[in-house]
């Protein structure tokens, strides 16, 4: 197997090499000019938040960031309906939950990683983290205790189909978000929230709420995967 | 200086991890250094990114690619606990059944995990595709829809249990279903049933004490048989090739002869 | 301006996962690799800004001081979210091709593809 295709794989190493060569010499022209984030420093003035990331990316840049969280949507999406079991005439086979050890562990670590995910949340437009970051640790979260109940009992613990009616609303919520200052009038991107002084934690405006809208559903769009993975019965 | 060695050693983790030959130490491979690549992004200053990737590539990236292999290398196989056949001996499996099922298992390199269910269900089970194969004294006269039966590997009879006698029971036999651990203990219970079981479990239930019940044996002989998915043929072929191939060096006589008497 | 080893090495993990995608049969592990490629992009963009001396950009009121530029952080902190998403919709197509081919050898499956095609149109 390795010999018949180590022709193809080194030609192709040697064609992805140069073409690396050349990208490096042209970031190596490129970073000379060094770059200059006090623009950044100076744009987030108004908003005062202290999380530059977050002035960035819920600020000026909001509308790549709500069009990602809809390319997400629509992979979960995908992942819901290749996954799509045909109704089961009889109760699957009850695969044994894990050790009592694992069990009791994991009930008492869900709410620690929760609290984690929710924090780190909250606070994204003061401390490193935000959304993505909070919704994917309180999804890891429900996913060690998937890991210890089994995979058939959780599902009657959170209801899949209530919770996707949440995904959507927070979607919709951050539209309403975003496209209000448009509709009122105002200029595009500038918040509805007024800024609260800088570095607290009533500050930068609608970052707060931003933040949360996408924690829950990344939150729900993961776990909404993961759940399908482990009802799955594959092959592989 | 600590951000350049971990540079230096991301290279090396990765080729290393996807090099490897089994799928398990490839994904776990990727997972470490999912959590080296969080590490150096958090000393390269960019700790947004550094827990995001820490979050995701260390935890549900592996976590997703484990549960889409956790099938790998298991042969399922749902059964009615059937004493002599299929039956649980201390921590183990023992019976004729579960010898031909681990060499099945061994032949094809797999792990066995036997799961015990009411016999109603091993057919449903088998046929939506969350078992392999279906065992544990089925005595099946023709295929069910969408599965396939192995040439019977032992032969058996068909017997009625009714009673108690001094109950009059005049209810119409219904064939076996459920567990059969229940239905010993109706038994001892002096229970009111009718009902049409196979050799080994009436073997069982004679040797454990059916006094004051009425046994008939029916006409005809039957055989034991396993089931398996139509869309698994090579799993039919296989398992028919082993049970021949026992029977002619006697070995399945012999285990017969050990674990039924 | 130091030596630009972030960038170096994020080529190269490009260039390895190139080869893990090329070379290797198994259908998962060519999946593992696309997710190398992934990450080996993400390490490009934040390796980018290489002044000595800057530090991460978060600001403490009242304190200034030299940060690293925030730009593509920003850019690829989504990314990763959505990179984990399209991963695991690949994933499940791999599970639909390994399910209907009961295999995850990329070159049998393959040629069962091509049998398939011949036999609906010699």
């Amino acid at each position: 197997m390795i010999r018949r295709n180590a022709r193809l794989g080194a030609v192709s190493g040697v064609i992805v090499a140069a073409f690396c060569c050349l990208v490096w010499f042209g970031f190596e022209l490129g970073t000379e000019r060094s770059a200059n984030p006090s623009i950044w420093i100076e744009a987030n003035a108004p908003i005062g938040a202290t999380n530059l990331v977050s002035t960035i990316y819920l600020g000026a840049r909001l509308f790549d960031t709500v069009l990602e969280v809809l390319v997400f949507a629509v992979a979960v999406l995908g992942v819901r309906h290749y996954l799509e079991e045909k109704a089961r005439q009889v109760s699957t086979v009850e695969t044994l939950p894990e050790s009592h050890v694992i069990r009791v562990s994991a009930h008492l670590l869900l709410p620690l990683i929760t609290l984690l995910g929710i924090y780190v949340t909250v606070f994204g437009h003061l401390s490193p983290g935000g959304g993505f970051s909070g919704g994917v640790i309180v999804a890891s979260g429900v996913l060690l205790v998937a890991i210890a109940l089994g995979p058939h009992a959780i599902g009657q613990r959170i209801p899949p189909e209530r919770l996707e009616w949440f995904e959507w609303i927070a979607l919709l919520m951050i539209l309403a978000i975003v496209l209000i200052p448009a509709v009122a009038g105002d200029p595009p991107l500038s918040g509805i929230l007024p800024p609260g002084r800088f570095g607290r934690l009533y500050s930068g405006g609608d970052l707060l709420p931003l933040n949360l809208l996408i924690g829950a559903k990344v939150f729900i769009g993961s776990w909404g995967i993961i759940h399908h993975f482990l009802q799955h019965r594959g092959e592989i | 200086m600590s951000r350049t060695i971990l540079l230096l050693l991301l290279p090396v983790l990765a080729a290393l991890a996807l090099s490897q030959r089994r799928r398990l130490f490839a994904i776990i491979g990727m997972g470490v250094f999912s959590l080296l690549l969080a590490a150096t992004y958090f000393l390269s200053h960019a700790p947004d990114v550094a827990i995001t990737e820490a979050a995701i590539g260390a935890a549900l990236v592996t976590f997703i690619y484990i549960l889409a292999i956790r099938n790998t290398g298991r042969l399922v196989v749902v059964a009615s606990e059937t004493t002599g056949l299929l039956q649980r001996v201390g921590d183990g499996l023992a019976g004729v059944e579960w010898e031909i099922l681990s060499a099945l298992a061994q032949e094809m390199g797999l792990d066995l995990v036997v799961q015990f269910v009411p016999l109603a269900d091993v057919e449903c089970l088998v046929r939506q595709g969350d078992a392999d194969v279906g065992a544990g004294g089925l005595v099946l006269d023709t295929a069910p829809e969408g599965l396939v039966c192995t040439p019977s590997h032992l032969q058996t009879a068909r017997f009625v249990v009714r009673g108690p006698v001094e109950a009059r029971n005049v209810l119409e036999p219904a064939p076996f279903s459920g567990h059969f651990s229940d239905l010993v203990e109706s038994v001892q219970r002096r229970d009111p049933l009718s009902v049409r079981l196979d050799l080994a479990r009436f073997m069982f239930l004679s040797r454990h004490g059916l006094t004051g019940y009425e046994a008939t044996r029916e006409e005809g002989t039957a055989g034991y048989t396993f089931v398996v998915s139509v869309r698994r043929p090579e799993i039919h072929t296989r398992l028919a090739r082993i049970i021949q191939h026992l029977r002619q060096t006697g070995a399945l006589e012999d285990s017969s002869r050990r674990h039924l008497g | 301006m130091s030596a630009p080893i972030g960038i170096i090495v994020a080529v190269l993990l490009f260039g390895i996962g190139i080869l893990g995608l090329i070379l290797r049969r198994d259908l998962v592990i060519k999946l593992l690799a696309l997710g190398l490629i992934n990450s080996s992009s993400i390490l490009c963009l934040v390796s980018l800004d290489r002044r000595p001396d800057v530090s991460p950009p978060i600001l403490v009121p009242g304190v200034e001081f030299a940060i690293v530029d925030p730009l593509p952080q920003a850019m690829v902190l989504s990314a990763i979210v959505i990179n984990f998403a399209i991963l695991a919709l690949a994933l499940v197509f791999v599970m639909r091709l390994v399910e209907r081919y009961h295999t995850t050898d990329s070159l049998r499956i393959e040629h069962e593809i091509e049998r398939d095609r011949e036999e609906v149109a010699p």
